[in-house]
């Protein structure tokens, strides 16, 4: 078992003019794109809902998420369908990318750390580089994308309840701060 | 054999619920001999089928209380508390030695003996009446054929001097099957001015179904007997499906009153039987008016047998139900695409078949949904126990009181519902429900009640739990706020607000940590699990009087009316149940008005909320747009959308995690053109867009 290089297959897509890449088994499948159904009052980078066969499934634009700037929609533009794993039950949910490109193996020797700078995008979100032929692949650590989402969404929904309630409150609490500090 | 277990447990499992129903019933109407033997037959059902199964030692320990209990239904003893008790901890063990299926171990063997001991011990028997008399094994195996009797009882006149009281008689046999009581004068009462008050001038006919014998009934008259006409006939040894349509001239026959002849005779006149036979005077109308009171008896018995047989039970897999359910969803969208195609094509055949086939799916629809509803019923008796166990404990005299058990609701929703009730029934009596000397200091009567009530309103169903206790502090609750960090201390909160702040993570006013509640988990779960149901969590509370929570939860999660609406591109759905009408608003109409958000409707002013504005829609408004009336509890506000496209049956789907904190938007469908629309909750959308201005409506 030790002689046998593990690799592992990716699917590979781009942001910009970077490459990067994901685990394939996470991929349900890669759609054009398609009618995207907002739902109103949500932060920019979650583009809505799609129809996919009867299932309503949440799309995202990672560029916007990720912090980079906007494109316009084109040919090459794609939806990958990813399947994860939410309180033991399987979600799907929809990332809006600029082109999707290939399957592509990659030995687990030839993945290196990530670096710490010189990327694009937050460092933590990519989970190591990878190379082929001659071109570095950006291994995206979506788990952690998708877990900080996750997060900003309990987040926000408890902040709004919390504004519902407090209202008030809250700008009397940062008032009453500023007096302690001045004290 | 691992299939037919399974079926054992579950059954058994439905037993033992239902064996501690009784028991708690028992426990308050301690003479009901209907419950004892209800009691006694579960014992009897588990105690074989366990030994069927192979269940050795729960055979073994069913059998010693069935013997007990035995005992019980010849009242040997009188029920106490004690014996409930420990008949309730029989009760568990049993349902723990079948949850873990572990037969014969000497752990479990050791606490059966032991609850045996207790049992008996609170029963007063000895050890010596180990051995159930044969008499009694000759009872219980009696063969259970019932018999219908034609009981006439004439008392003598004095009877009532002599202390009798007949009433208690017909009480007494009416405890032995189903009877219909006719009660006639005597003849001897003429006239009214000659009557003795104190005289006795009735006499009564029974027809009554039992397993009893003749002996039995003559029993329950052992003490009149003497001075009575007594006369037990046997109407029909048989079963009596056949006899509930005995003719009535047959009925006459086998009582006697007239002769076979008699009534051929009377059939071959083409009058109503009863009255020929009265003209013949072969019998006097009194026998006419018994006999057809003896028909209407079997009759019922008949009826009700039917009724019976008519809701037997399937047992089904809720998975199965599940499946049933969405793929009646699908079926719901394709059928939404289908008539959405006939349309397009307006092709009279298609457009036919379409609307046949979507009257078809309304029905198919409402039948899987009605398959899923459950009376929440059968979930309020189990806290029954969970409350009797808590007060014991606590040292608290709580008794229970439900309201509106046969309000049906979803299944899904029945079964997640359990644990936030439990949290909350918990927190009434450990937090709500005062010691007995505070609620005696304070006048109230000492024995608390905790009242679970569930009702419809509109498409939602209103669970509350109610308890008579002290009521929240609210001076405390707004403390440890401001102690918190929550509030500042100068914040204005209505009460609700004040009271919403105990369901934050991490809140808990009790001072002292107890086994039941007080570690500040608790209504935070509640609300999140209430929430994640698409329901929501009130709190109402009056100092010393009561706290109540109102948990409002959605009908079903599956699939609902809906109005179909649309603003610039987007498309919503209104629940159905709430819309009371749609008016016109014109361009004019909007022109005239200056500022605020209230229209003329039917002479008062309604407020209302553009969904462009509240959901930023971009695009012009149109020349006319439609307000949706709604009302909700009382109150009317309308939603002011570009077009209604008109009402749609709407399979509600889940945005997902992400989408959790939309607020306002429930879930999304999918329509017949394949686009999605959302699904609003308009009470969210007002009060979302009341903050946005400042103002509330």
């Amino acid at each position: 078992m030790a002689d046998v290089v593990a690799t592992g297959q990716y699917l590979t897509f781009s942001l910009g003019d970077e490459v990067y890449a994901l685990e394939v088994f996470k991929v349900r499948e890669v759609l054009e794109p398609t009618k995207i159904t907002r739902v109103p009052r949500m932060p920019p980078y979650m583009l809505g809902v799609i129809n996919l066969r009867g299932s309503v499934v949440p799309v995202i634009d990672l560029r916007r998420k990720l912090g980079l700037e906007r494109v316009e929609v084109t040919l090459d533009s794609g939806i990958i369908i990813l399947e994860f794993e939410i309180d033991g039950e399987i979600a799907l949910m929809g990332i809006f990318v600029d082109s999707v490109y290939e399957v592509i193996n990659l030995s687990k020797d030839s993945i290196e750390p990530s670096p710490s700078i010189g990327t694009r995008i937050k460092a933590e979100f990519i989970s190591g580089v990878g190379k082929q032929n001659e071109e570095f692949i950006m291994l995206m650590d979506i788990d952690r994308i998708f877990g900080e989402i996750d997060e900003s969404a309990l987040t926000v929904s408890e902040g709004q309840i919390e504004s519902a309630v407090f209202e008030e409150a809250g700008a009397e609490q940062a008032s009453a701060d500023s007096n302690e500090v001045s004290s | 054999m691992d299939q037919f277990k399974e079926t054992f447990r579950v059954e058994a499992f439905e037993l033992l619920e239902g064996l501690e129903h009784d028991l708690m019933a028992l426990e308050s109407d301690s003479g009901n001999k209907t419950l004892v033997d209800s009691i006694f037959r579960a014992m009897h059902t588990i105690k074989g089928s366990s030994s069927m199964f192979g269940m050795q030692s729960v055979s073994r320990f069913a059998h010693e209380l069935e013997m007990v209990l035995d005992a019980l239904r010849e009242a040997r003893f009188e029920v106490g508390k004690g014996f409930i008790n420990v008949l309730l901890s029989c009760r568990d063990h049993i349902h723990s030695i079948i949850t873990d299926d572990v037969d014969s171990s000497e752990e479990a063997d050791a606490v059966s003996d032991e609850l045996t001991r207790l049992l008996r011990n609170e029963a007063g028997l000895s050890a010596a009446d180990r051995q159930a008399s044969p008499a009694n094994n000759v009872k219980s195996n009696r063969n259970r054929s019932k018999t219908t009797y034609q009981i006439n009882f004439t008392p003598s006149e004095e009877v009532f001097l002599q202390g009798s009281r007949p009433l208690l008689l017909i009480r007494e046999l009416s405890d032995m099957g189903e009877m219909t009581v006719v009660a006639q004068s005597t003849p001897e009462m003429e006239r009214f001015a000659d009557m003795n008050p104190e005289h006795c001038h009735t006499s009564w006919v029974f027809f009554l179904t039992t397993e009893a014998s003749v002996n039995d009934i003559r029993d329950v008259f052992i003490f009149v007997e003497n001075d009575s006409t007594l006369d037990i006939k046997v109407l029909d040894a048989e079963e009596p499906d056949e006899e509930s349509q005995m003719p009535i001239g047959e009925i006459l026959v086998r009582q006697g009153v007239v002769s076979a002849d008699e009534v051929q005779e009377g059939l071959h006149e083409q009058k109503a039987l009863g009255s020929i036979l009265v003209e013949k005077q072969s019998a006097t109308e009194r026998d006419i008016e018994t006999a057809v009171n003896a028909q209407n008896h079997l009759k019922q018995l008949k009826a009700s047998r039917a009724a019976t047989s008519q809701t037997s039970n399937i047992r089904v897999d809720a998975r199965r139900l599940d499946d049933l359910v969405t793929l009646v969803g699908e079926l719901v969208t394709v059928q939404a695409r289908l008539s959405q195609i006939a349309v397009d094509a307006s092709d009279e055949g298609v457009l036919d078949v379409s609307e046949e086939l979507e009257r078809l799916v309304i029905d198919i629809r409402e039948n899987a949904m009605s398959i899923r509803m459950l009376p929440i019923g059968t979930t309020f008796s189990r806290y029954k126990r969970l409350i009797r166990d808590l007060s014991t404990e606590l040292n608290k005299d709580v008794t229970l009181l439900t309201i509106g058990g046969e309000t049906e609701i979803d299944k899904t929703v029945i079964d997640k519902l359990s644990d936030p009730m439990v949290h909350l029934i918990r927190n009434a009596l450990d937090h709500g429900i005062e010691d007995p000397e505070v609620r005696r200091s304070k006048g109230k009567p000492i024995q608390g009640t905790i009242t679970l009530t569930a009702e419809h309103v509109g498409a939602s169903v209103h669970v509350i739990i109610e308890d008579d206790g002290g009521g929240l502090n609210k001076d405390a609750i707004r403390e440890k706020a401001v102690a918190r960090g929550l509030i500042s201390e100068s914040a204005v909160l209505s009460d609700e607000e004040i009271y919403q702040l105990i369901m934050h993570p991490g809140f808990s006013t009790a001072t002292t940590v107890t086994s039941v509640s007080g570690r500040g988990v608790g209504m935070d779960v509640v609300q999140k699990q209430i929430t994640d149901l698409g329901g929501t969590v009130h709190i109402e509370s009056e100092p010393d009087l009561y706290t109540r929570i109102v948990l409002e939860l959605p009908l079903t999660l599956a699939i609902i009316e809906g109005m179909l609406v649309e603003a610039g591109e987007e498309k919503f759905i209104l629940p159905l149940s709430t819309v009371e009408s749609c008016v016109e608003f014109t361009h004019e109409d909007r022109e005239r008005k200056t500022n605020g958000r209230v229209i003329r409707y039917r002479d008062s002013l309604l407020p209302y909320v553009r969904i462009r504005d509240t959901y930023d829609i971009p695009g012009d408004l149109p020349e006319i747009e439609q307000i949706v009336v709604l009302n909700i509890k009382n109150q009317q506000f309308g939603i002011t959308v570009d077009t209604v496209v008109g009402s749609h049956q709407t399979v509600i789907k889940n945005l997902g995690q992400i989408y959790n904190q939309a607020q306002g938007v429930t879930g999304a469908t999918i329509l017949g053109d394949g686009s999605i629309a959302l699904i609003l909750d308009p009470m969210k959308l007002i009060q979302q867009s009341g903050q946005d201005d400042g103002s509330y409506l």
